[in-house]
Protein backbone atom coordinates (compact mmCIF):
# COMPACT_ATOMS: atom_id res chain seq x y z
CA UNK A 1 0.00 0.00 0.00
CA UNK A 2 0.85 3.59 -1.05
CA UNK A 3 2.22 4.80 2.51
CA UNK A 4 1.20 8.48 1.77
CA UNK A 5 -1.77 7.23 0.63
CA UNK A 6 -2.23 5.89 4.13
CA UNK A 7 -1.16 8.48 5.87
CA UNK A 8 -3.69 10.84 3.82
CA UNK A 9 -6.57 8.32 4.95
CA UNK A 10 -5.51 8.41 8.80
CA UNK A 11 -4.90 11.80 8.83
CA UNK A 12 -8.20 12.23 7.46
CA UNK A 13 -10.26 9.42 10.05
CA UNK A 14 -8.08 11.68 12.76
CA UNK A 15 -9.80 14.72 12.22
CA UNK A 16 -13.19 13.58 11.52
CA UNK A 17 -12.93 11.42 14.95
CA UNK A 18 -11.63 15.34 16.49
CA UNK A 19 -14.34 16.95 15.01
CA UNK A 20 -17.60 14.87 15.44
CA UNK A 21 -16.88 11.65 17.19
CA UNK A 22 -16.61 8.16 15.87
CA UNK A 23 -19.43 6.37 17.82
CA UNK A 24 -17.94 3.56 19.74
CA UNK A 25 -19.80 1.32 20.25
CA UNK A 26 -20.61 1.46 17.02
CA UNK A 27 -23.90 3.50 15.86
CA UNK A 28 -24.31 4.20 12.24
CA UNK A 29 -27.29 6.38 12.96
CA UNK A 30 -25.67 8.56 15.56
CA UNK A 31 -22.65 9.01 13.34
CA UNK A 32 -24.12 9.90 10.50
CA UNK A 33 -26.28 12.90 12.43
CA UNK A 34 -23.67 14.35 13.95
CA UNK A 35 -21.66 14.25 10.19
CA UNK A 36 -25.05 15.70 8.38
CA UNK A 37 -25.02 18.55 11.32
CA UNK A 38 -20.88 19.08 10.41
CA UNK A 39 -21.57 19.48 6.80
CA UNK A 40 -24.97 21.02 7.38
CA UNK A 41 -26.73 19.20 4.70
CA UNK A 42 -28.89 15.94 4.93
CA UNK A 43 -27.24 12.66 4.56
CA UNK A 44 -30.51 9.97 2.69
CA UNK A 45 -29.81 6.45 2.54
CA UNK A 46 -31.38 4.37 -0.42
CA UNK A 47 -30.71 0.62 -0.02
CA UNK A 48 -31.28 -1.12 -3.32
CA UNK A 49 -30.15 -4.82 -4.63
CA UNK A 50 -28.48 -5.25 -7.97
CA UNK A 51 -28.21 -8.86 -9.42
CA UNK A 52 -25.98 -8.02 -12.41
CA UNK A 53 -22.59 -9.17 -12.52
CA UNK A 54 -20.22 -6.18 -12.29
CA UNK A 55 -22.76 -4.22 -10.41
CA UNK A 56 -22.14 -1.31 -8.48
CA UNK A 57 -22.59 -1.89 -4.11
CA UNK A 58 -23.04 1.61 -3.24
CA UNK A 59 -23.29 4.90 -4.71
CA UNK A 60 -23.15 8.75 -3.56
CA UNK A 61 -25.18 11.52 -5.67
CA UNK A 62 -24.61 14.45 -4.27
CA UNK A 63 -27.13 16.80 -5.46
CA UNK A 64 -27.39 20.90 -4.47
CA UNK A 65 -29.38 20.20 -1.24
CA UNK A 66 -29.03 16.42 -0.30
CA UNK A 67 -26.16 13.78 0.10
CA UNK A 68 -27.89 10.45 -1.41
CA UNK A 69 -26.02 7.27 -0.51
CA UNK A 70 -27.05 3.96 -2.33
CA UNK A 71 -26.27 1.00 -0.79
CA UNK A 72 -26.33 -2.41 -1.51
CA UNK A 73 -28.74 -4.06 0.64
CA UNK A 74 -28.12 -8.11 0.23
CA UNK A 75 -25.14 -8.38 2.82
CA UNK A 76 -24.86 -7.96 6.21
CA UNK A 77 -25.07 -5.46 8.28
CA UNK A 78 -21.46 -4.76 8.71
CA UNK A 79 -20.79 -5.01 4.77
CA UNK A 80 -23.92 -2.52 4.70
CA UNK A 81 -22.13 -0.25 6.85
CA UNK A 82 -19.06 -0.62 5.11
CA UNK A 83 -20.45 0.03 1.77
CA UNK A 84 -21.70 3.74 3.61
CA UNK A 85 -18.98 4.81 4.93
CA UNK A 86 -17.21 3.86 1.87
CA UNK A 87 -19.09 6.90 0.44
CA UNK A 88 -18.43 8.77 3.77
CA UNK A 89 -14.85 8.53 2.73
CA UNK A 90 -15.82 10.14 -0.21
CA UNK A 91 -16.95 13.31 0.71
CA UNK A 92 -15.13 13.39 3.65
CA UNK A 93 -11.81 13.71 0.84
CA UNK A 94 -13.16 15.93 -0.99
CA UNK A 95 -13.43 13.74 -3.82
CA UNK A 96 -15.20 15.59 -7.04
CA UNK A 97 -16.10 12.07 -9.51
CA UNK A 98 -14.13 9.94 -11.69
CA UNK A 99 -15.26 7.82 -14.25
CA UNK A 100 -18.22 5.08 -13.63
CA UNK A 101 -17.84 1.97 -15.31
CA UNK A 102 -21.59 1.20 -14.93
CA UNK A 103 -23.63 4.47 -16.45
CA UNK A 104 -26.63 2.38 -17.29
CA UNK A 105 -26.55 0.96 -12.94
CA UNK A 106 -26.42 4.59 -12.15
CA UNK A 107 -29.16 5.98 -15.21
CA UNK A 108 -31.74 3.09 -13.35
CA UNK A 109 -31.09 3.80 -9.88
CA UNK A 110 -30.97 8.21 -10.40
CA UNK A 111 -34.38 7.33 -12.15
CA UNK A 112 -36.10 4.54 -9.56
CA UNK A 113 -35.13 6.92 -6.88
CA UNK A 114 -36.49 10.10 -8.11
CA UNK A 115 -33.75 11.98 -7.37
CA UNK A 116 -34.60 15.81 -6.46
CA UNK A 117 -32.27 18.82 -7.32
CA UNK A 118 -29.42 19.29 -9.53
CA UNK A 119 -26.83 16.01 -9.36
CA UNK A 120 -23.70 17.72 -8.77
CA UNK A 121 -21.79 14.44 -7.54
CA UNK A 122 -21.84 11.00 -8.56
CA UNK A 123 -19.39 8.11 -7.02
CA UNK A 124 -20.11 4.70 -7.11
CA UNK A 125 -18.23 1.61 -5.16
CA UNK A 126 -17.43 -1.13 -7.71
CA UNK A 127 -13.46 -1.12 -8.85
CA UNK A 128 -10.93 0.20 -7.17
CA UNK A 129 -8.64 1.10 -9.74
CA UNK A 130 -8.86 4.87 -9.50
CA UNK A 131 -6.84 6.25 -6.66
CA UNK A 132 -9.73 8.27 -5.52
CA UNK A 133 -11.62 4.46 -4.83
CA UNK A 134 -8.50 3.34 -2.89
CA UNK A 135 -8.87 6.37 -0.35
CA UNK A 136 -12.60 5.64 0.37
CA UNK A 137 -12.05 2.30 1.18
CA UNK A 138 -9.03 2.78 3.37
CA UNK A 139 -11.09 5.75 5.20
CA UNK A 140 -13.84 2.94 5.88
CA UNK A 141 -11.85 0.58 7.27
CA UNK A 142 -9.67 2.51 9.32
CA UNK A 143 -13.05 3.93 11.01
CA UNK A 144 -14.88 0.34 11.24
CA UNK A 145 -12.05 -1.80 11.64
CA UNK A 146 -11.52 -0.35 15.32
CA UNK A 147 -15.28 0.94 15.97
CA UNK A 148 -17.06 -2.38 15.15
CA UNK A 149 -15.37 -4.54 17.49
CA UNK A 150 -17.48 -5.54 20.51
CA UNK A 151 -17.00 -3.13 23.65
CA UNK A 152 -16.66 -4.16 27.52
CA UNK A 153 -19.25 -2.45 29.38
CA UNK A 154 -17.21 -0.33 31.13
CA UNK A 155 -18.00 0.51 34.39
CA UNK A 156 -19.48 4.15 35.32
CA UNK A 157 -18.08 5.56 38.26
CA UNK A 158 -19.54 8.75 40.56
CA UNK A 159 -16.52 12.00 39.93
CA UNK A 160 -14.25 11.26 43.14
CA UNK A 161 -13.68 14.41 45.44
CA UNK A 162 -10.36 15.82 44.45
CA UNK A 163 -8.96 14.36 47.24
CA UNK A 164 -9.24 10.80 46.47
CA UNK A 165 -9.13 11.75 42.69
CA UNK A 166 -5.13 12.93 43.53
CA UNK A 167 -4.93 9.76 46.39
CA UNK A 168 -6.20 7.71 43.46
CA UNK A 169 -3.60 9.15 41.08
CA UNK A 170 -0.73 8.54 42.98
CA UNK A 171 -1.98 4.81 43.49
CA UNK A 172 -2.07 4.36 39.53
CA UNK A 173 1.47 5.65 39.20
CA UNK A 174 2.76 2.83 41.87
CA UNK A 175 0.05 0.22 41.14
CA UNK A 176 -1.02 0.86 37.53
CA UNK A 177 0.79 1.20 34.24
CA UNK A 178 4.31 1.46 34.39
CA UNK A 179 6.29 4.69 32.74
CA UNK A 180 7.36 4.06 29.37
CA UNK A 181 10.86 2.84 29.63
CA UNK A 182 13.59 5.54 29.24
CA UNK A 183 15.27 3.10 26.23
CA UNK A 184 11.94 3.27 24.12
CA UNK B 1 4.83 -30.19 48.21
CA UNK B 2 5.16 -27.07 50.70
CA UNK B 3 8.76 -26.11 49.22
CA UNK B 4 7.07 -25.85 45.62
CA UNK B 5 4.47 -23.79 46.52
CA UNK B 6 6.73 -21.70 48.11
CA UNK B 7 8.97 -21.46 45.62
CA UNK B 8 6.33 -20.95 42.71
CA UNK B 9 5.17 -17.62 44.91
CA UNK B 10 8.49 -16.48 45.37
CA UNK B 11 9.56 -16.54 41.98
CA UNK B 12 5.98 -14.31 41.29
CA UNK B 13 7.13 -12.07 43.84
CA UNK B 14 10.84 -11.59 42.91
CA UNK B 15 9.65 -11.36 38.99
CA UNK B 16 7.07 -8.45 40.10
CA UNK B 17 9.42 -6.78 42.17
CA UNK B 18 11.83 -6.62 39.21
CA UNK B 19 9.02 -5.38 37.15
CA UNK B 20 8.30 -2.72 39.11
CA UNK B 21 12.09 -2.04 39.38
CA UNK B 22 11.76 -1.33 35.51
CA UNK B 23 9.04 1.23 35.96
CA UNK B 24 10.98 2.57 39.03
CA UNK B 25 14.39 2.87 36.81
CA UNK B 26 12.16 4.88 34.29
CA UNK B 27 10.92 6.96 37.16
CA UNK B 28 12.58 6.97 40.20
CA UNK B 29 10.64 7.93 43.08
CA UNK B 30 10.65 6.90 46.95
CA UNK B 31 7.25 4.91 46.80
CA UNK B 32 7.93 3.24 43.67
CA UNK B 33 11.27 2.21 45.36
CA UNK B 34 9.89 1.06 48.49
CA UNK B 35 7.15 -0.89 46.85
CA UNK B 36 10.01 -2.73 44.63
CA UNK B 37 11.39 -3.49 47.90
CA UNK B 38 8.38 -4.81 49.67
CA UNK B 39 8.04 -7.52 46.62
CA UNK B 40 11.60 -8.39 46.91
CA UNK B 41 11.79 -8.74 51.01
CA UNK B 42 8.67 -10.95 50.51
CA UNK B 43 10.16 -13.05 47.51
CA UNK B 44 13.30 -13.88 49.47
CA UNK B 45 11.18 -14.36 52.89
CA UNK B 46 9.17 -17.21 50.75
CA UNK B 47 12.64 -18.80 49.23
CA UNK B 48 13.87 -18.97 53.12
CA UNK B 49 10.54 -20.45 54.52
CA UNK B 50 10.75 -23.06 51.40
CA UNK B 51 12.11 -26.70 53.76
CA UNK B 52 13.94 -27.29 50.72
CA UNK B 53 15.82 -24.29 51.16
CA UNK B 54 15.55 -23.98 54.93
CA UNK B 55 16.96 -27.37 55.86
CA UNK B 56 20.14 -26.77 54.64
CA UNK B 57 20.48 -23.30 55.03
CA UNK B 58 20.18 -24.09 59.15
CA UNK B 59 22.30 -26.62 58.83
CA UNK B 60 25.14 -25.41 57.13
CA UNK B 61 25.07 -22.01 59.76
CA UNK B 62 24.22 -24.57 62.61
CA UNK B 63 21.44 -22.12 63.66
CA UNK B 64 18.40 -24.21 63.99
CA UNK B 65 15.44 -21.92 62.43
CA UNK B 66 17.37 -19.15 61.65
CA UNK B 67 15.52 -19.58 58.25
CA UNK B 68 11.96 -18.69 60.21
CA UNK B 69 14.09 -15.52 61.70
CA UNK B 70 15.50 -14.82 58.48
CA UNK B 71 12.14 -15.09 56.31
CA UNK B 72 9.93 -13.29 59.40
CA UNK B 73 12.19 -10.10 58.74
CA UNK B 74 12.37 -9.95 55.36
CA UNK B 75 8.40 -10.32 55.58
CA UNK B 76 8.63 -7.26 58.06
CA UNK B 77 10.40 -5.36 55.93
CA UNK B 78 7.99 -5.75 53.25
CA UNK B 79 5.50 -4.66 55.84
CA UNK B 80 7.08 -1.42 56.50
CA UNK B 81 7.88 -0.88 53.20
CA UNK B 82 3.93 -1.39 51.98
CA UNK B 83 3.20 0.81 55.38
CA UNK B 84 5.22 3.81 53.75
CA UNK B 85 3.91 3.56 50.48
CA UNK B 86 0.22 3.87 52.16
CA UNK B 87 1.34 7.01 53.91
CA UNK B 88 2.46 8.09 50.50
CA UNK B 89 -0.88 7.09 48.93
CA UNK B 90 -2.42 9.50 51.41
CA UNK B 91 -0.90 12.25 52.48
CA UNK B 92 2.48 12.71 49.82
CA UNK B 93 3.96 15.39 51.17
CA UNK B 94 2.56 16.42 54.80
CA UNK B 95 4.82 16.86 57.74
CA UNK B 96 2.43 14.22 59.34
CA UNK B 97 2.99 11.34 56.61
CA UNK B 98 6.94 11.61 56.95
CA UNK B 99 6.58 11.65 60.74
CA UNK B 100 4.39 8.74 60.48
CA UNK B 101 6.72 6.67 57.98
CA UNK B 102 9.75 7.68 60.67
CA UNK B 103 6.87 5.82 63.22
CA UNK B 104 7.05 2.68 61.38
CA UNK B 105 10.47 2.15 61.14
CA UNK B 106 10.98 2.98 64.44
CA UNK B 107 8.86 0.48 65.51
CA UNK B 108 10.18 -2.28 62.62
CA UNK B 109 13.88 -1.79 64.05
CA UNK B 110 11.96 -2.57 67.62
CA UNK B 111 10.36 -5.31 66.38
CA UNK B 112 13.34 -7.19 64.99
CA UNK B 113 15.73 -6.03 67.73
CA UNK B 114 12.89 -8.08 69.93
CA UNK B 115 12.48 -10.92 68.09
CA UNK B 116 16.20 -11.40 67.36
CA UNK B 117 16.26 -11.54 71.05
CA UNK B 118 13.81 -13.69 71.70
CA UNK B 119 14.97 -16.03 69.07
CA UNK B 120 18.45 -16.03 70.56
CA UNK B 121 17.13 -16.79 74.36
CA UNK B 122 15.00 -19.68 72.80
CA UNK B 123 18.15 -21.31 71.26
CA UNK B 124 18.89 -22.55 74.50
CA UNK B 125 16.02 -24.80 74.85
CA UNK B 126 15.42 -27.92 72.32
CA UNK B 127 14.56 -26.70 68.53
CA UNK B 128 11.37 -28.21 68.56
CA UNK B 129 10.47 -25.77 71.18
CA UNK B 130 10.47 -22.78 69.23
CA UNK B 131 8.51 -24.38 66.55
CA UNK B 132 5.67 -26.30 68.69
CA UNK B 133 5.57 -22.65 70.86
CA UNK B 134 6.36 -24.57 74.17
CA UNK B 135 8.81 -21.77 75.30
CA UNK B 136 7.13 -18.35 76.77
CA UNK B 137 10.40 -16.62 74.00
CA UNK B 138 8.36 -18.08 71.08
CA UNK B 139 5.55 -16.80 71.77
CA UNK B 140 6.32 -13.57 72.37
CA UNK B 141 8.40 -13.88 69.03
CA UNK B 142 5.35 -14.67 67.61
CA UNK B 143 3.03 -12.10 68.89
CA UNK B 144 5.32 -9.31 67.98
CA UNK B 145 5.55 -10.58 64.66
CA UNK B 146 1.65 -10.95 63.66
CA UNK B 147 1.40 -6.91 65.42
CA UNK B 148 3.42 -5.66 63.04
CA UNK B 149 2.07 -7.35 60.12
CA UNK B 150 -0.99 -7.36 60.97
CA UNK B 151 -1.11 -3.30 61.81
CA UNK B 152 0.79 -3.26 57.56
CA UNK B 153 -1.67 -5.60 55.99
CA UNK B 154 -5.00 -4.46 57.67
CA UNK B 155 -3.87 -0.45 56.51
CA UNK B 156 -3.76 -1.77 53.07
CA UNK B 157 -6.58 -3.88 53.19
CA UNK B 158 -8.87 -0.62 53.76
CA UNK B 159 -7.18 1.43 51.30
CA UNK B 160 -7.32 -1.00 48.08
CA UNK B 161 -11.07 -1.88 49.07
CA UNK B 162 -11.82 1.77 49.25
CA UNK B 163 -10.07 3.37 46.29
CA UNK B 164 -11.52 0.00 44.22
CA UNK B 165 -14.59 1.50 43.95
CA UNK B 166 -13.31 4.81 42.89
CA UNK B 167 -11.66 3.43 40.01
CA UNK B 168 -12.54 3.08 36.40
CA UNK B 169 -9.72 1.29 34.94
CA UNK B 170 -10.86 -1.97 34.58
CA UNK B 171 -7.52 -3.76 35.63
CA UNK B 172 -6.65 -1.41 38.47
CA UNK B 173 -10.24 -2.22 39.83
CA UNK B 174 -9.47 -5.71 39.49
CA UNK B 175 -5.91 -5.21 40.57
CA UNK B 176 -6.95 -3.17 44.47
CA UNK B 177 -9.76 -5.76 44.64
CA UNK B 178 -6.85 -8.25 44.63
CA UNK B 179 -4.40 -6.29 47.11
CA UNK B 180 -7.46 -6.11 49.39
CA UNK B 181 -8.45 -10.08 49.38
CA UNK B 182 -5.01 -10.69 49.71
CA UNK B 183 -4.34 -8.62 52.38
CA UNK B 184 -7.87 -9.71 54.14
CA UNK B 185 -6.39 -13.09 53.80
CA UNK B 186 -3.30 -11.90 55.61
CA UNK B 187 -5.26 -10.64 58.44
CA UNK B 188 -6.82 -14.43 58.88
CA UNK B 189 -3.30 -15.30 58.72
CA UNK B 190 -2.21 -13.05 61.38
CA UNK B 191 -4.76 -13.93 63.60
CA UNK B 192 -4.62 -17.92 63.00
CA UNK B 193 -0.85 -17.75 63.70
CA UNK B 194 -1.21 -15.82 66.98
CA UNK B 195 -4.16 -18.23 67.80
CA UNK B 196 -2.27 -21.34 67.37
CA UNK B 197 0.76 -20.23 69.17
CA UNK B 198 -1.36 -19.44 72.13
CA UNK B 199 -3.39 -23.04 71.79
CA UNK B 200 -0.25 -24.51 71.51
CA UNK B 201 1.61 -23.15 74.62
CA UNK B 202 -1.61 -23.66 76.57
CA UNK B 203 -1.51 -27.44 75.20
CA UNK B 204 -4.70 -27.06 73.12
CA UNK B 205 -5.31 -28.43 69.40
CA UNK B 206 -4.10 -25.68 66.99
CA UNK B 207 -7.01 -24.47 64.48
CA UNK B 208 -6.83 -26.28 60.64
CA UNK B 209 -4.36 -28.31 59.18
CA UNK B 210 -1.05 -27.24 59.11
CA UNK B 211 -0.33 -26.68 55.60
CA UNK B 212 -2.81 -24.29 55.28
CA UNK B 213 -2.39 -22.43 58.17
CA UNK B 214 1.05 -22.36 57.65
CA UNK B 215 1.84 -22.13 54.02
CA UNK B 216 -1.62 -21.85 51.96
CA UNK B 217 -2.40 -18.56 53.69
CA UNK B 218 0.33 -16.59 53.42
CA UNK B 219 1.38 -18.40 50.16
CA UNK B 220 -2.28 -17.02 48.87
CA UNK B 221 -2.01 -13.53 50.74
CA UNK B 222 1.22 -12.82 48.83
CA UNK B 223 0.36 -13.74 45.49
CA UNK B 224 -2.54 -12.01 45.33
CA UNK B 225 -0.83 -8.38 46.02
CA UNK B 226 1.96 -9.10 44.06
CA UNK B 227 -0.57 -9.81 40.57
CA UNK B 228 -2.86 -7.19 42.47
CA UNK B 229 -0.22 -4.89 42.33
CA UNK B 230 0.84 -5.25 39.12
CA UNK B 231 -1.98 -6.07 36.69
CA UNK B 232 -2.75 -2.05 35.88
CA UNK B 233 0.79 -2.94 34.06
CA UNK B 234 0.81 -5.77 32.23
CA UNK B 235 -3.01 -6.79 32.01
CA UNK B 236 -3.73 -4.18 29.06
CA UNK B 237 -0.63 -5.93 27.16
CA UNK B 238 -1.80 -9.23 28.01
CA UNK B 239 -5.55 -8.13 26.18
CA UNK B 240 -4.20 -6.07 23.17
CA UNK B 241 -1.66 -9.91 22.89
CA UNK B 242 -4.91 -12.14 23.10
CA UNK B 243 -6.76 -9.80 20.79
CA UNK B 244 -3.26 -10.06 18.19
CA UNK B 245 -3.95 -13.83 18.19
CA UNK B 246 -7.45 -13.93 17.87
CA UNK B 247 -7.33 -11.62 14.90
CA UNK B 248 -4.27 -13.75 13.44
CA UNK B 249 -6.39 -17.32 14.05
CA UNK B 250 -9.36 -15.55 12.03
CA UNK B 251 -7.48 -14.44 9.76
CA UNK B 252 -5.82 -17.72 9.21
CA UNK B 253 -9.80 -19.26 9.10
CA UNK B 254 -11.00 -17.40 6.63
CA UNK B 255 -7.88 -18.39 3.98
CA UNK B 256 -9.83 -21.04 2.10
CA UNK B 257 -13.05 -19.19 1.33
CA UNK B 258 -10.94 -16.12 0.45
CA UNK B 259 -8.29 -17.60 -2.09
CA UNK B 260 -11.20 -19.53 -3.90
CA UNK B 261 -13.20 -16.42 -4.24
CA UNK B 262 -10.54 -14.32 -5.07
CA UNK B 263 -9.23 -16.78 -7.87
CA UNK B 264 -12.60 -15.85 -9.64
CA UNK B 265 -13.41 -12.39 -8.35
CA UNK B 266 -10.15 -11.04 -8.23
CA UNK B 267 -11.41 -7.47 -9.64
CA UNK B 268 -13.19 -7.24 -5.94
CA UNK B 269 -9.41 -6.46 -4.31
CA UNK B 270 -8.28 -3.38 -4.15
CA UNK B 271 -4.64 -3.25 -5.07
CA UNK B 272 -3.28 -3.01 -2.09
CA UNK B 273 0.41 -3.76 -0.11
CA UNK B 274 -1.29 -5.24 3.09
CA UNK B 275 2.15 -5.04 5.00
CA UNK B 276 1.82 -1.68 6.66
CA UNK B 277 -2.04 -2.53 7.93
CA UNK B 278 -1.93 -4.51 11.15
CA UNK B 279 -3.25 -7.98 12.24
CA UNK B 280 -7.06 -6.56 12.83
CA UNK B 281 -7.11 -4.54 9.75
CA UNK B 282 -5.82 -7.24 7.61
CA UNK B 283 -9.24 -9.26 9.00
CA UNK B 284 -11.14 -6.83 8.99
CA UNK B 285 -10.18 -6.56 4.65
CA UNK B 286 -10.61 -10.37 4.21
CA UNK B 287 -14.06 -9.92 5.56
CA UNK B 288 -14.96 -7.02 3.25
CA UNK B 289 -13.21 -8.61 0.47
CA UNK B 290 -15.27 -11.83 0.89
CA UNK B 291 -18.37 -10.13 1.31
CA UNK B 292 -17.59 -8.28 -1.76
CA UNK B 293 -16.72 -11.08 -3.60
CA UNK B 294 -19.94 -12.87 -2.66
CA UNK B 295 -21.69 -10.17 -4.36
CA UNK B 296 -19.90 -10.20 -7.31
CA UNK B 297 -21.09 -13.90 -7.93
CA UNK B 298 -24.36 -12.97 -7.11
CA UNK B 299 -25.78 -13.91 -10.73
CA UNK B 300 -24.15 -17.29 -10.00
CA UNK B 301 -26.01 -18.37 -6.77
CA UNK B 302 -27.72 -21.32 -7.83
CA UNK B 303 -31.48 -20.95 -5.75
CA UNK B 304 -32.19 -24.66 -5.73
CA UNK B 305 -28.62 -24.98 -3.81
CA UNK B 306 -29.95 -22.26 -1.52
CA UNK B 307 -33.53 -23.69 -1.23
CA UNK B 308 -32.06 -26.94 0.39
CA UNK B 309 -31.09 -24.14 3.58
CA UNK B 310 -33.35 -23.21 6.65
CA UNK B 311 -31.37 -25.08 9.32
CA UNK B 312 -31.16 -23.61 12.62
CA UNK B 313 -27.31 -24.64 13.46
CA UNK B 314 -24.76 -22.14 12.83
CA UNK B 315 -22.88 -25.36 10.94
CA UNK B 316 -25.70 -26.75 9.00
CA UNK B 317 -26.67 -23.22 7.72
CA UNK B 318 -22.45 -22.25 6.84
CA UNK B 319 -22.59 -25.72 5.12
CA UNK B 320 -25.34 -24.56 3.20
CA UNK B 321 -23.84 -21.34 2.01
CA UNK B 322 -20.43 -22.96 1.34
CA UNK B 323 -21.85 -25.61 -0.96
CA UNK B 324 -23.71 -22.40 -2.72
CA UNK B 325 -20.73 -20.37 -2.81
CA UNK B 326 -18.42 -23.30 -3.99
CA UNK B 327 -21.34 -24.14 -7.04
CA UNK B 328 -21.20 -20.13 -7.66
CA UNK B 329 -17.33 -20.36 -7.99
CA UNK B 330 -17.71 -23.49 -10.87
CA UNK B 331 -20.58 -21.54 -12.61
CA UNK B 332 -18.49 -18.44 -12.99
CA UNK B 333 -15.61 -20.69 -14.32
CA UNK B 334 -17.67 -21.75 -16.72
CA UNK B 335 -19.08 -18.56 -17.58
CA UNK B 336 -23.17 -19.69 -16.74
CA UNK B 337 -25.05 -17.31 -14.14
CA UNK B 338 -27.99 -19.30 -12.57
CA UNK B 339 -31.55 -18.25 -13.62
CA UNK B 340 -33.22 -16.00 -10.77
CA UNK B 341 -30.13 -15.79 -8.63
CA UNK B 342 -30.44 -16.73 -5.29
CA UNK B 343 -30.61 -14.44 -2.34
CA UNK B 344 -27.34 -14.30 -0.40
CA UNK B 345 -28.11 -15.86 3.01
CA UNK B 346 -26.94 -14.14 6.17
CA UNK B 347 -28.48 -15.88 9.65
CA UNK B 348 -30.07 -12.72 11.03
CA UNK B 349 -27.84 -12.90 14.37
CA UNK B 350 -24.94 -12.93 12.51
CA UNK B 351 -23.11 -9.80 10.70
CA UNK B 352 -24.11 -7.22 13.07
CA UNK B 353 -20.63 -6.26 14.01
CA UNK B 354 -17.03 -7.69 13.72
CA UNK B 355 -17.46 -10.72 15.87
CA UNK B 356 -20.57 -12.07 14.57
CA UNK B 357 -19.24 -11.24 10.89
CA UNK B 358 -16.46 -13.06 11.84
CA UNK B 359 -18.08 -16.07 13.20
CA UNK B 360 -20.15 -16.38 10.64
CA UNK B 361 -17.68 -16.56 7.87
CA UNK B 362 -15.20 -18.50 9.70
CA UNK B 363 -18.01 -21.39 9.51
CA UNK B 364 -18.76 -20.86 6.18
CA UNK B 365 -14.75 -21.06 5.08
CA UNK B 366 -14.36 -24.36 7.27
CA UNK B 367 -17.56 -25.70 5.76
CA UNK B 368 -16.43 -24.62 2.39
CA UNK B 369 -12.89 -26.54 3.18
CA UNK B 370 -15.50 -29.83 3.36
CA UNK B 371 -17.05 -28.97 0.70
CA UNK B 372 -13.93 -28.84 -1.69
CA UNK B 373 -11.92 -31.49 -0.16
CA UNK B 374 -15.38 -33.61 -0.96
CA UNK B 375 -15.55 -32.48 -3.87
CA UNK B 376 -12.03 -33.01 -5.31
CA UNK B 377 -12.28 -37.24 -3.54
CA UNK B 378 -10.08 -38.53 -1.77
CA UNK B 379 -5.86 -37.91 -2.60
CA UNK B 380 -4.65 -40.43 -4.70
CA UNK B 381 -7.46 -41.95 -6.55
CA UNK B 382 -7.72 -39.31 -9.44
Amino acid sequence: MDRDLRHRCEAVVRTLDQRIGISVPWDLNAFLDRLEQDRGRPIELVPFSATAPGALCGMWVGTDSVDLIYHEQATSLLHQDHIILHEIGHMVCNHTGAALSNAAQVRYLLQTSAVRGHVETVLGRGAYTAVEEQEAELVATLILERAARPTRPTRTVLPPSPEVAATQQRIETIWGRPPARPWS
Amino acid sequence: MTSALFLVVAALLLSGATYKAVGACAEPSRPAWAFTVTLYALGVAHVLRAPAIAQPLNHAVHAPNLNVLLGNTMTLIGACCVLIVLVYFTDPAGRRSRRKSRLWIILLIIALTAMTGLFAWSLTAPPADFLEHRSAQSLAYVLVYVTYLAAGVSDACQLSARYARHTADRYLRLGLQMVALGCAIGILYCLVYAYNALALRAQHAPLGPVIVTSAVLPVTCCALLVIGSTIGGWGPRLERGWEWWADYRSYRRLGPLWGALADVAPEAIPPQDMASLTIGQKRYRRLIEIRDMILTLRAYRDPALAAVGGESSLAAAAATEATVIASAIQARREGRPAAGGADIAVPPEFGTDLATESRWLEAVSAAFTTVRSTEEGPRGLH
